[in-house]
C-alpha cells in the first residue's frame, strides 16, 4: 500500500509549539494554492498510480481547517479522479479545535474524510496560555463533541509535552482526560521550539523545574548542559508516565509516539513506519517511492519547494515543484528501515531486512543484541524479531545509531 | 678552497628563548649572506612547526665569508644544533663538527637547564667555549650578575664575558671577531684518506638523501665513490656542495670544510647521524669515534580513528621517517583499537611533534595511547629464566610469572628561582625521585639535581613542574640506567572488559590512587550510553576502583514522520562526525581523551 499526504501549509499567527512549515496568510490565498495542489496531482504524482494503489489520504499543515471547504472538495475530488478512489481505506484531516465548527465538520464527513486528527495539546487553559495556541480548552473539548455529532469514530488528539515548565500534573492529568473521553487515538507530540525565546509562564503547579529561559542570559555552557539534562529527565519521565498510563488502559503503543484502542491505528501513519511508499503533495511536502522494493530498482525521495508562491508559480508553468530529489542507496535503505521499525511495537523483522535490505544483522552485530537484550532495552523471538521494550523505546536514537554503523 | 687556517667551524648553544636563532640571523647580515631585506625571520628554522614553537628541531649548517679586522677572508660554518633535551645525541654529533661554540645565555633569564647540559656536551667535544651573554638591551637585563654565575660555571672571568643585542646587533662584530681569534682552524690532515662525520641529514624527494657532513681528515670529489661505515653502504658523490642559503655545488670538499653529499640514496636509514664517510678506494682505516644507533626512549600507540585509514598512517609514518631515521615504527593490534602502530620516539617533545605533524601534514584523525617507557621484565615460567622488553603495558607478562620489573632512570637537573625549590622537591619526591645534588648558581636560582624513573618524566611531569614553578623552572635529562621497581599493571575494564589501551603499568604504593583517579576520570570522560557502564581498576585479580556511568534517561526524537528522516539522516551524519574521535570498546563509545585520562587526572 501507499499513502498520499497533502500539505496545507496555512494559519493565522505564528505559534512556538512546532517546526513544521506554515504560512501566515489569509482566505484569498486558498483558491490558487489549491489549484496548485490540483496540478501536482495530475502532473506528477499521477505519474506513480499505476505502481501501487493508493490506500490512506492525509490532509496536514499549520492548520487545514482554515482552508474553504469549496478548496477542500475540489482537492479531494482531483485525489479521486488521479487514483482509484476505491482503494483509500482511510481519510484523515488535522483539524484545530477553534475550526472544528458542526458545519466544517459534517462537510468534511461529506466529502469523504473518516478520521480526524486534533491539535490539542492540552485540556488546561493555563497550559494553552502558555504555549500560545490559537484554540482555547474549551473549544477542544467541544471539538471532540462535535466530532462525534457529525459522526467519526476515528477520533485522535495531539498531547505536547516536553515544553519548559510544564507542570506534570497536568500532564498526566491531560492523559487520563484523553481515556476518560473514550478517545481512540492518542499522538505524543514533542515540543521542538527554541527554548531562548519561549516566554511561556510556569504552570500553576509550583514543584516542576522552572522554565529555563527565565535564566536565558546568563548562556554559561554548564548551566546548559545542567538545564539540558533536567529537561532529558523530565522529558523521559513524561514519556514514560504516557505509556503507564495509556498501555494501562488498553491502548496499543504501535509506535513510539503513536497510541491507538484496537481497531483504530492510523494506517496512514504504519505506513511512514513500515518504510511504505508516500506521495506528498503540497508545498514542502516529501515523497518517498521504491518500487517493487528490489535492489536493482532505484529509491527515490524527493521533497517540494517551501515558498508558497514560488511552489505555485512552477506548477503553473508546469515545471515539477521540487527543490531536492536523491536515489537513496540500499545501505540507506536498511539504515531507514531500521530507524523506523525500532520505533514500533510489532518491531524490526530481521529476515525481512536481510532478504530485501541485505542487512544481516544477526551476525554482524550479534553481541550488541546480546548486550541490548541482557540490559533489559529489547526483546527478540529466537532472533527473528528485535523489538524495544519500554526502556529501550525511549534511548531508541542511541539504539538505532549503533545498530546502523 | 680556503685554507684550514681561515675557516672557522662552530656553533651557538643556548636554551630555548634565549636568542640563538636571532643572532643567527644577525650573523647571516654582518657577513653579506643575505640581504636585510630577504630576512625573512629567523632563517634557519624552516619547518613551520619550528618556528611556531620557537625551537630547532633539525639542525642545518650555513657557510658565511667574513673579512676580519686583520684584513683576511674567513669562512665560517654555522652549524645549526637541535635545541631540545630529546635530540642530545643530535646535538652532541653536530658539535662534533666544530671547534668551538658560542654558549649564549639571555641576561635576564640567566643560565637554564639546557645553558648546562648543552655545556657539559660541547666540553666532552673539547670545544673552544665563548661565552656571551644577550639581550643587554633589555631593562630587565642584569648582566653583572649572571656573568658571576658564568664565571662560576665554566672559570671565565665574569668581567671578561662579551655583551651582545642579537636583536639591534650590538657587540656582533666583536663577537666575531673573538671567534676567529679564540676558535681554533680545523686541524685535520687534508692528505689522510676521507674521513666526513654525518652530522645531519634531509630527504629530498627528487634527489633522496641529503647528507650533511663535516670534512675531517682527506678529501672528497665529485663523482668518487664513498662507502658509510657503520653499515659499508657504497654510493657515488654524484653532487657535492657548501650550504649558503641554498645549496651550491663544488667538485671537492677538503679537510675542515663543511658542505653537503648527493649520491641517489633512497634509504635516510643508511646515513645515520654519527657515521663516518670515507672513500671506496684507499678508504680510512677507522671511522671517527663516538658513532652509536640512537634508540627511543618513549612509546605510544598510534591508532586511525577509523580502521580503513591504516594503510594512509603507514604511509605517513614512512615519509616522516624519510626525514627522521630517529623515529621508530612496527604494527601493533590492540582489541579496542583495532590495527595501528607503536611508534618509538627520542622523547616527549618528539612525542608530540610526530603526533601534531600527522595531523596536520597529513590530516589523519589519530588515536595515541599514553606513552611509556622500555621496561626489562625477568619472568620465570615452568622453572625457565628469561628476560623480556615490553614497551607496551599489553605485553606485561602474567603477574604470576613475573621475577623482576626494571626500568629506565634518568638524571634529571632542573634549574629554579630559589622561591620554588619546596614545590620542586614535593615533585620530583612525588614522582619517586632519588635526590642527588642541590647547588646555588647566584643568589636567586638554584641547581637540582634528581634520579628519576624516565616513566614518571613522561606521565605529565613536565607541565606540572612548569605549573608548580610559575614558569620558570627549567628541566633537562640524560638517561643513566636500568633499575629494579616494584611495578604493577593496572588494567582498566569498561563495561566488565579489559580494555588493552587504557592499561598502564605504574608503581605498586600508587597504583591504588592512579586506578582511583582513572576511574573517576574515565567516568567524567566517557559519555553516557544506553545502559549503565562500570568503569574498574585492577591489579592483578584485585579489584581497586569502581565507578560506574549512568545510563541515558532519554535519548529519541519524539517526533519522526516518515517525510522527516532525511532530517533525521543529516543529525547523524552531524553524530557521526562528532564521533570521529570516538571508538568503539564493545558496545561503548570512548573518546580519545579517555585514552589518555591517566596524563589528565587531578593531583588532588
Amino acid at each position: 500500500m501507499a499513502g498520499l499526504y497533502v500539505h496545507i501549509p496555512f494559519r493565522r499567527a505564528s505559534r512556538t509549539y512546532d517546526d513544521a512549515f506554515t504560512t501566515v496568510s489569509g482566505a484569498e490565498a486558498f483558491p490558487e494554492y489549491a489549484a496548485a495542489l490540483e496540478r501536482e496531482l495530475i502532473y506528477y504524482a499521477q505519474q506513480h498510480a499505476s505502481d501501487e494503489p493508493i490506500e490512506t489520504v492525509y490532509a496536514g499543515g499549520g492548520r487545514p481547517s482554515l482552508f474553504s471547504l469549496a478548496n477542500v472538495r475540489n482537492v479531494l475530488q482531483t485525489v479521486l479522479n488521479v487514483f482509484d478512489g476505491s482503494t483509500i481505506r482511510e481519510a484523515t484531516a488535522e483539524v484545530n479545535p477553534a475550526d472544528a465548527t458542526p458545519s466544517t465538520l459534517s462537510a468534511l464527513r461529506s466529502v469523504g474524510f473518516d478520521r480526524l486528527q486534533f491539535d490539542v495539546l492540552s485540556f488546561f487553559p493555563d497550559d494553552l496560555d502558555a504555549i500560545q495556541t490559537p484554540h482555547t480548552a474549551q473549544e477542544a473539548v467541544r471539538a471532540i463533541r462535535e466530532a462525534r455529532q457529525a459522526g467519526f469514530e476515528s477520533l485522535s488528539v495531539d498531547l505536547l509535552f516536553g515544553w519548559p515548565g510544564q507542570p506534570m500534573k497536568h500532564w498526566q492529568a491531560n492523559l487520563e482526560q484523553a481515556v476518560d473521553m473514550n478517545l481512540p487515538h492518542v499522538t505524543l507530540v514533542e515540543w521542538t521550539g527554541d527554548r531562548s525565546d519561549f516566554s511561556g509562564t510556569p504552570g500553576a503547579d509550583g514543584t516542576d523545574a522552572a522554565a529555563p529561559a527565565a535564566g536565558g542570559e546568563g548562556g554559561e555552557t554548564a548551566a546548559a548542559a545542567t538545564t539540558q539534562r533536567e529537561a532529558e529527565v523530565r522529558t523521559a519521565k513524561q514519556l514514560q508516565t504516557a505509556m503507564e498510563i495509556l498501555t494501562g488502559e488498553g491502548y496499543e503503543q504501535y509506535e513510539l509516539t503513536h497510541f491507538a484502542q484496537t481497531g483504530h491505528a492510523s494506517e496512514h501513519q504504519k505506513n511512514y513506519y513500515a518504510h511504505g511508499n508516500y506521495l506528498g503533495v503540497g508545498a514542502s511536502a516529501h515523497s518517498f517511492w521504491w518500487r517493487q522494493r528490489m535492489q536493482s530498482i532505484p529509491a527515490r525521495r524527493w521533497a517540494n519547494v517551501r515558498d508558497v508562491p514560488r511552489y505555485q508559480q512552477l506548477l503553473s508553468q508546469q515545471y515539477p515543484p521540487i527543490s531536492f530529489r536523491e536515489t537513496v542507496d540500499w545501505a540507506t535503505l536498511a539504515d531507514e528501515y531500521i530507524t523506523l521499525r525500532l520505533r514500533t511495537r510489532e518491531g524490526l523483522d530481521l529476515r525481512r531486512l536481510r532478504a530485501e535490505y541485505g542487512r544481516n544483522l544477526q551476525d554482524e552485530k550479534a553481541s550488541l543484541l546480546d548486550t541490548l537484550v541482557e540490559n533489559g532495552l529489547a526483546e527478540t523471538d529466537d532472533r527473528t524479531y528485535l523489538r524495544l521494550t519500554p526502556r529501550g523505546l525511549l534511548v531508541a536514537d542511541g539504539i538505532t545509531e549503533r545498530l546502523t554503523r | 678552497m680556503p685554507d684550514q687556517s681561515q675557516i672557522r667551524n662552530f656553533c651557538i648553544i643556548a636554551h630555548i628563548d634565549h636568542g640563538k636563532s636571532t643572532l643567527a640571523d644577525r650573523l647571516l647580515e654582518r657577513t653579506g649572506t643575505i640581504s636585510e631585506r630577504d630576512m625573512q625571520e629567523q632563517t634557519l628554522d624552516d619547518m613551520d612547526l619550528e618556528r611556531e614553537r620557537g625551537i630547532t628541531i633539525k639542525s642545518h649548517a650555513v657557510r658565511m665569508t667574513y673579512e676580519a679586522g686583520d684584513g683576511e677572508a674567513y669562512t665560517l660554518n654555522l652549524i645549526d644544533t637541535p635545541g631540545h633535551v630529546d635530540f642530545t645525541y643530535e646535538v652532541s654529533r653536530a658539535l662534533k663538527a666544530c671547534e668551538g661554540a658560542i654558549l649564549l645565555v639571555d641576561a635576564a633569564q640567566g643560565i637554564e637547564a639546557q645553558t648546562i647540559s648543552n655545556l657539559w656536551l660541547a666540553l666532552e667535544q673539547d670545544l673552544e667555549i665563548i661565552p656571551v651573554l644577550n639581550k643587554v638591551d633589555l631593562p630587565v637585563a642584569r648582566p653583572d650578575e649572571v656573568a658571576q654565575s658564568l664565571e662560576d660555571l665554566i672559570g671565565e672571568p665574569a668581567e671578561d664575558i662579551h655583551r651582545v643585542s642579537a636583536k639591534t646587533g650590538e657587540g656582533v662584530d666583536e663577537m666575531l671577531e673573538m671567534m676567529i681569534d679564540r676558535v681554533p682552524p680545523p686541524q685535520g690532515d687534508p692528505d689522510a684518506p676521507l674521513r666526513a662525520l654525518i652530522f645531519d641529514s634531509i630527504y629530498d624527494s627528487y634527489r633522496g638523501s641529503v647528507v650533511y657532513a663535516r670534512v675531517v681528515d682527506g678529501s672528497l670529489e665529485k663523482g668518487e665513490s664513498m662507502e658509510f661505515m657503520s653499515n659499508k653502504k657504497q654510493y657515488d658523490a654524484e653532487e657535492l656542495g657548501v650550504l649558503r642559503l641554498g645549496r651550491q655545488k663544488v667538485d671537492t670538499l677538503n679537510a675542515g670544510d663543511v658542505g653537503y653529499v648527493i649520491g641517489s640514496i633512497k634509504d635516510v636509514q643508511d646515513t645515520r647521524v654519527g657515521d663516518t664517510i670515507t672513500t671506496v678506494n684507499d678508504g680510512a682505516a677507522e671511522p671517527i669515534p663516538g658513532f652509536k644507533e640512537v634508540k627511543p626512549m618513549v612509546f605510544s600507540g598510534i591508532y586511525p580513528t577509523d580502521n580503513e585509514n591504516f594503510e594512509d598512517l603507514r604511509s605517513a609514518l614512512e615519509k616522516l621517517q624519510l626525514n627522521d631515521a630517529s623515529l621508530t615504527y612496527q604494527p601493533e593490534t590492540s582489541a579496542a583499537l583495532g590495527f595501528g602502530f607503536r611508534v618509538g620516539f627520542l622523547g616527549l617533545l618528539h612525542m608530540e611533534i610526530i603526533q601534531e605533524r600527522l595531523d596536520r601534514e597529513f590530516d589523519l584523525d589519530i588515536i595515541t595511547t599514553v606513552p611509556n617507557v622500555e621496561y626489562r621484565v625477568d619472568v620465570q615460567k615452568k622453572g625457565e629464566e628469561d628476560t623480556v622488553i615490553v614497551d607496551n603495558p599489553q605485553d606485561m607478562p602474567h603477574y604470576g610469572d613475573i621475577e623482576a620489573v626494571y626500568e629506565p632512570f634518568v638524571e634529571a637537573d632542573i634549574i629554579t628561582p630559589s622561591d620554588y625549590i619546596g614545590n620542586l622537591i614535593q615533585l620530583c619526591e612525588d614522582r619517586r625521585g632519588v635526590y642527588g645534588k642541590q647547588r646555588w648558581l647566584d643568589t636567586e636560582r638554584v641547581q637540582l639535581t634528581y634520579e628519576l624513573p624516565l616513566a614518571e618524566i613522561v606521565f605529565d611531569f613536565y607541565d606540572t613542574l612548569k605549573s608548580v614553578s610559575r614558569g620558570y623552572a627549567s628541566f633537562d635529562y640524560e638517561f643513566i640506567e636500568y633499575r629494579e621497581s616494584d611495578l604493577v599493571k593496572l588494567t582498566i575494564l569498561v563495561n566488565e572488559e579489559p580494555v588493552d589501551a587504557l592499561s598502564t603499568i605504574v608503581h605498586r604504593d600508587k597504583a591504588y590512587n592512579v586506578g582511583r583517579k582513572l576511574a573517576k576520570k574515565l567516568k567524567e570522560l566517557i559519555p553516557r550510553q544506553m545502559f549503565e557502564v562500570p568503569i574498574q581498576a585492577s591489579i592483578g585479580r584485585r579489584i581497586v576502583a569502581r565507578e560506574t556511568i549512568p545510563a541515558h534517561k532519554k535519548n529519541v526524537t519524539a517526533k519522526c514522520y516518515g517525510g522527516d528522516i532525511t532530517r533525521k539522516r543529516k543529525l547523524w551524519e552531524q553524530q557521526k562526525e562528532g564521533k570521529k574521535r570516538m571508538k568503539q570498546v564493545g558496545t561503548v563509545d570512548v573518546p580519545q581523551e579517555a585514552f589518555l585520562a591517566v596524563l589528565s587526572m587531578d593531583d588532588d
